[in-house]
């Protein structure tokens, strides 16, 4: 493809959300000068570390099609197997590796059920939200597990660089963006997700193998969200089976706010980060502004309204745009 | 699908429909499960007590159920019955609170309510926006309002002491049954008698063909929509009377129970095919599960473990009825 001058409409609302964080940015900071100390910025990092590693996670299910519903039951069910292993005497870092082969289980599962049994993923996926939530309840009788024995992930909160300002938060964040933004651009991974995300049946006819692929998306999902389980334990000191409560909803709606058509097939990891952090900086600065938080759910309705409207007209011009370029020619 | 809709149109007397084969096999499961709580518990299942429970406390479900039922045949979800009916709940309460009669502080909630699902549902359909994601963006903005009305606590200081009037027991017979039995029988009658709910199966089945040939999508999906957040806020103001108390987490998971009891009825989450009795049976099903695991002791959290393996071996069942029983 030959480069062109105009920038095409994904790029153009990616700008819009940079432009939209910087406002928000600079009227928090009007608001409160210790808005934009790094401090203040690097504990809405830490704060957001598992809202920003399944946003990534998320997108590539979105893009192609799927959605999962899964992940904060995930995150919840993890943490308590996690903790259940350490209370066993297990190795605090094997059982985390454990944890993420159980995200995989779990990708697995959905996999098997969108694909193999045909149930649209909205309902398998809200089906092994059930279960899974359930089960991380029944395991521990609805008890947070705050053993002595769950406590060594504690370092992964704790630790920090360059003069104890950096978390370690921000490195696996920036990590994992990375990673994933590799993923979509120069893997073969981005290019499947958007060809299924576009129609999945001529996807399967050019030789996609589509059920091996949603199940790399949904896996890259859910171990996502297992770790962030994991994470959540390292930074509440104990294993609670409810920390992932409402996280599917609030990860769904940054990626929305950040581009992705939620019928598949347009989307980008850019615009799901941005996404993330306009939400987070929301919260944040709300809160800075002695805002209830009552009032933070509304606003976030509200935004990921407006979102979803701007995105949609602009799709329908540009769609016009290009029906009248077509009759001109 | 198209076929699906014509074997609706033509259904004739004599001859079993595909919606009737799957009525009947939903009605058998229902009876199969009333049979096993009354071997589990031959005295309690089936007292009079027991059985006003069930209908008591499914009534929420039961109410807002055939509305549900309409929306998912127009091919779309509701995401916020939880919020819509959470906010006319608190509306409900500030309004009787504030000494307005209790009839006209539920009818002015219901109202607002009302509003909500009918912009909801003209978003949807105007700009052909997926309507899971708008109806989740209304259930945080109405279950904002509603935290916000609370203020984040409970309501029930200064209620007026008649705002149970609503919910009472009359002769032994819960109003809320009542309301719920009248409203399933009146979706009834509409989803057989009416054209309007022909045109929504028409949507669901097949939009563009649906708005080719005449049908108003703008104007039937709102429709949709409206009478959904009407009956989700009826439902929140019903609970709201009965515990004389308003909470914005007063229906919490009621979406999720409202499509399991479509779902569980035999209605195809992608639209144009469903029936509202078979939605009651779901309904109904879900509530003698919920009983039975009561009585045997299992918590709500670990009933939600059922919930999701029922709602998977539904979906499972539905396509099998669909792609192997031939009619």
């Amino acid at each position: 493809m030959k480069k062109k001058l105009n920038i095409n409409r994904t790029t153009r609302y990616n700008i819009m959300l940079l432009v939209l964080l910087a406002v928000l940015m600079v009227f928090f900071t009007i608001q409160n000068d210790r808005f934009l100390t790094l401090l203040n910025l690097m504990g809405i990092v830490r704060q957001t570390v598992p809202q920003a590693l399944i946003a990534c996670g998320l997108c590539f299910v979105v893009i192609a099609g799927g959605i999962d519903l899964s992940t904060g039951s995930c995150m919840g069910l993890s943490a308590i197997i996690y903790g259940k292993l350490c209370l066993a005497g297990m190795n605090a870092w094997l059982a985390v590796v454990l944890c993420l082969v159980f995200g995989v289980i779990l990708a697995w599962i959905n996999t098997v059920l969108s694909e193999n049994l045909k149930i649209p993923s909205i309902m398998g996926t809200l089906a092994t939200q059930l279960i899974a939530g359930g089960a991380a309840l029944t395991i521990v009788k609805a008890i947070p597990i705050s053993d002595k024995l769950v406590k060594p992930v504690t370092v992964m909160n704790q630790l920090k660089f360059f003069d104890k300002k950096v978390p370690l938060a921000f490195f696996i964040v920036l990590a994992v963006v990375l990673v994933f933004i590799f993923l979509e651009k120069k893997t073969l991974i981005g290019k499947y997700a958007l060809a299924i995300g576009g129609n999945a049946n001529a996807a399967f006819f050019s030789g996609i193998n589509v059920w091996k692929m949603r199940f790399i998306f949904f896996a890259l999902c859910s171990v996502l969200s297992a770790f962030s389980g994991v994470w959540m334990v390292g930074r509440l000191g104990s294993a609670d089976p409810t920390i992932g409560r409402g996280m599917h909803f609030e990860v769904l709606s940054a990626c929305i706010l950040g581009g992705v058509n939620i019928k598949g097939g347009e989307g980008t990891i850019i615009g799901c980060v941005l996404g993330t952090y306009i939400l987070a900086v929301l919260t944040n600065g709300m809160q800075m502004m002695d805002i209830s938080s009552f009032y933070q759910q509304v606003v976030i309705g509200v935004v990921m309204l407006a979102a979803l409207l701007i995105n949609q007209l602009t799709a329908n011009r540009a769609a016009k745009k290009a029906a009248i370029a077509k009759a001109a020619a | 699908m198209s076929n699906a809709t014509a074997n609706n149109l033509s259904k004739s007397k004599l001859k079993l429909t595909m919606d009737g084969v799957q009525n009947l096999a939903i009605f058998a499961i229902f009876v199969v499960i009333c049979i096993v709580g009354f071997a589990l518990e031959p005295q309690l299942f089936p007292s009079k007590n027991n059985i006003v429970n069930i209908l008591v406390s499914n009534s929420s479900v039961m109410i807002a159920a055939p509305t549900m039922c309409f929306v998912l045949l127009s091919g779309n979800l509701d995401m916020s019955p939880n919020g819509v009916g959470a906010m006319a709940g608190v509306l409900f309460a500030i309004f009787a609170r504030a000494g307005m009669p209790v009839g006209v502080s539920a009818i002015a909630s219901i109202a607002i309510g009302a509003v909500c699902g009918f912009l909801c549902g003209f978003i949807i359909s105007k700009l052909e926006l997926p309507s899971f994601i708008i109806s989740l963006a209304f259930n945080y903005i109405t279950l904002g309002v509603a935290l916000i009305g609370a203020g984040g606590a409970i309501i029930s200081a200064g209620l007026p002491g008649n705002i149970d009037d609503l919910s009472q027991t009359i002769s032994g017979v819960p109003l809320p049954v009542v309301y719920a039995i009248i409203i399933v029988v009146a979706f009834l009658i509409i989803q057989s008698k009416t054209v309007f709910a022909r045109e929504v199966t028409a949507i669901g089945a097949n939009s563009s063909a649906a708005k080719l040939s005449g049908i108003s999508l703008v104007k039937n999906v709102s429709a949709v929509f409206a009478l959904n957040a009407i009956f989700a806020s009826f439902a929140g103001v019903l609970v709201t009377s009965r515990f004389s108390v308003a909470d914005s987490g007063m229906l919490p998971g009621f979406e999720t129970d409202c499509i399991i009891a479509c779902v569980l009825g035999g209605t195809d989450i992608n639209g144009g095919r469903g029936t509202v009795f078979g939605t009651l049976i779901g309904a109904l099903i879900v509530g003698v599960l919920t009983n039975i695991m009561n009585m045997l002791g299992l918590v709500s959290y670990t009933q939600n473990i059922v919930k999701g393996l029922v709602l998977i071996g539904a979906i499972l069942l539905n396509d099998a009825i669909r792609t192997k029983v031939k009619v």
